[in-house]
């Protein structure tokens, strides 16, 4: 009897040091991610010797650079990555006009996601028709986000202009990385100096390239099990949120889709999580729409956090494509969802192309293959034609 | 039924018309109140609907197989 309370301590002091071993874990890893986005800056810089636009040649067609968010983030399933290496890529010379298609292609390929998790509906025809038409409305919606944002920047610049600006407020000189308060440099040099000669031992004409590859692998990681830990730790949090937004509205909706990313670290998830409870018909789509807007704003946190990784003359631009990432995403929200028509195209589209995919189920899987994979491939082959 | 209301005196028809939007509103709230209460529910089994969640690109090689096979 009195063994209860004593058992129920111990079990709580074992619980709260797996909490603690797995909150250490997560310093560690973001340590890494920000280390990693600090190597990939500096082999791209060692690589291309400062002159990135040859390098990138192919993708100064701002066409291409989508193609390239596209494909990339459809294969590595994780929005979050790409950003990542494109804000060590910018802080390695790659203009930050040709970085920001990148960024946007990188919403439209991590859509693929909950697509897939709604293929795995495909056999229950109700079920199917509420789930793929709540993965498609992220799609349909990101599509309408990069048509309308992505010619207003080549038409004016704008994204990068706010996104400047921005980040002028957040990134002082040449020589602190985040204003006033220079403390990332000093704990990330000596270990992206530790794997550069790790690289130059195994083979030195290539070191940059060997840099860039395992910063590329430790950002793939390192988002990986932060993901893994954190859907652990803040699970109950994400639970608080997301009641405290239920019935509430689209507002609510909106806010409480951002804080779960946030706390989860992968738009992925949010989104993806919602398609089986469309699926069994507990949320409607009108419901999860607003949420998975929320998700594109919270997954804009990553690289956000990746930026602050860059010191030094490079860190301004870094930090300007991370803001131009946050920019879009909001402005997206505010112009898309705000006004009443454009709101409405995403929900009808995606409510009549899962009538169709019921209807001829092959047709959901081509849109899947066609999205994601063909356009992008077939376009990649029409610009290598007219280049 | 349609006769029985043209049979109805005015204030008679008011009123029902009075009562059947009452009891209209108080099953849309019933109606609410289980769809927010069977939301409450599903929050509560985040962490399922999160591991249900993870998918990877390889599933959907593992779909269009599935897909292509019962489709020949």
């Amino acid at each position: 009897m009195t063994n209860q309370p004593v058992a129920t301590a111990g079990a709580e002091e074992t619980s709260i040091l797996k909490s603690t071993v797995q909150w250490i874990a997560v310093a560690f890893l973001v340590y890494l991610l920000i280390t990693a986005v600090g190597m990939i800056g500096s082999g791209f810089k060692g690589a291309t010797k400062g002159d990135a636009t040859q390098l990138f040649e192919f993708a100064t067609n701002p066409f291409m650079g989508l193609v390239v968010g596209i494909l990339a983030t459809s294969l590595i399933q994780s929005s979050s990555t790409v950003t990542s290496i494109i804000v060590g890529l910018v802080a390695g010379g790659l203009s930050v006009e040709m970085a920001v298609p990148m960024v946007m292609g990188a919403n439209i390929g991590t859509t693929i996601t909950n697509t897939i998790v709604a293929l795995g509906h495909i056999n229950r025809k109700k079920a199917f028709r509420r789930a793929f038409a709540a993965a498609t409305v992220h799609d349909i919606f990101n599509l309408i986000a990069v048509i309308i944002f992505m010619t207003l920047e080549l038409a004016t610049g704008i994204l990068h202009k706010i996104g400047a600006f921005v980040a002028s407020f957040l990134v002082g000189g040449a020589d602190v990385s985040v204003k006033g308060f220079n403390f990332i440099k000093p704990i990330t040099k000596p270990v992206i100096g530790l794997v550069k000669d790790f690289s130059e031992m195994i083979y030195a004409p290539w070191a940059n390239a060997l840099l860039i590859l395992f910063g590329v692998a430790i950002i793939f990681f390192s988002i990986m099990f932060v993901g893994k830990l954190l859907k652990k730790l803040m699970v109950g949090r994400a639970k608080r949120v997301m009641h405290g937004a239920i019935g509430r509205g689209p507002v609510a909706g909106i806010t409480s889709g951002a804080i779960v990313t946030v706390l989860v670290q992968s738009s992925s998830t949010t989104t993806s999580l919602m398609v089986p409870l469309a699926g069994a018909g507990s949320f409607r789509l009108k419901q999860i729409y607003p949420f998975t807007l929320g998700a594109n704003i919270g997954t804009c946190i990553t690289s956000l956090l990746a930026a602050t990784a860059i010191t030094g003359a490079t860190a301004l631009p870094a930090m300007t494509i991370a803001m131009v990432h946050l920019t879009f995403n909001v402005l997206a929200v505010l112009v898309i969802y705000g006004i009443k028509n454009l709101r409405m195209l995403p929900l009808k589209g995606a409510t009549s192309l899962a009538k169709l995919a019921t209807k001829n189920k092959s047709l959901a899987l081509l849109y899947i293959l066609g999205v994601y994979f063909a356009l992008p491939g077939v376009l990649v082959l029409v610009y290598q034609m007219f280049a | 039924m349609a006769k029985d209301i043209t049979d109805l005196p005015y204030k008679k028809l008011k009123k029902r018309v009075k009562k059947t939007r009452k009891l209209l509103d108080a099953l849309e709230a019933e109606l609410e109140a289980r769809e927010l209460e069977r939301q409450h529910h599903e929050v509560d089994d985040l962490e399922e609907h999160m591991d249900a969640a993870d998918s990877s690109i390889l599933d959907l090689t593992g779909i269009i197989k599935n897909f292509l096979t019962k489709n020949k």
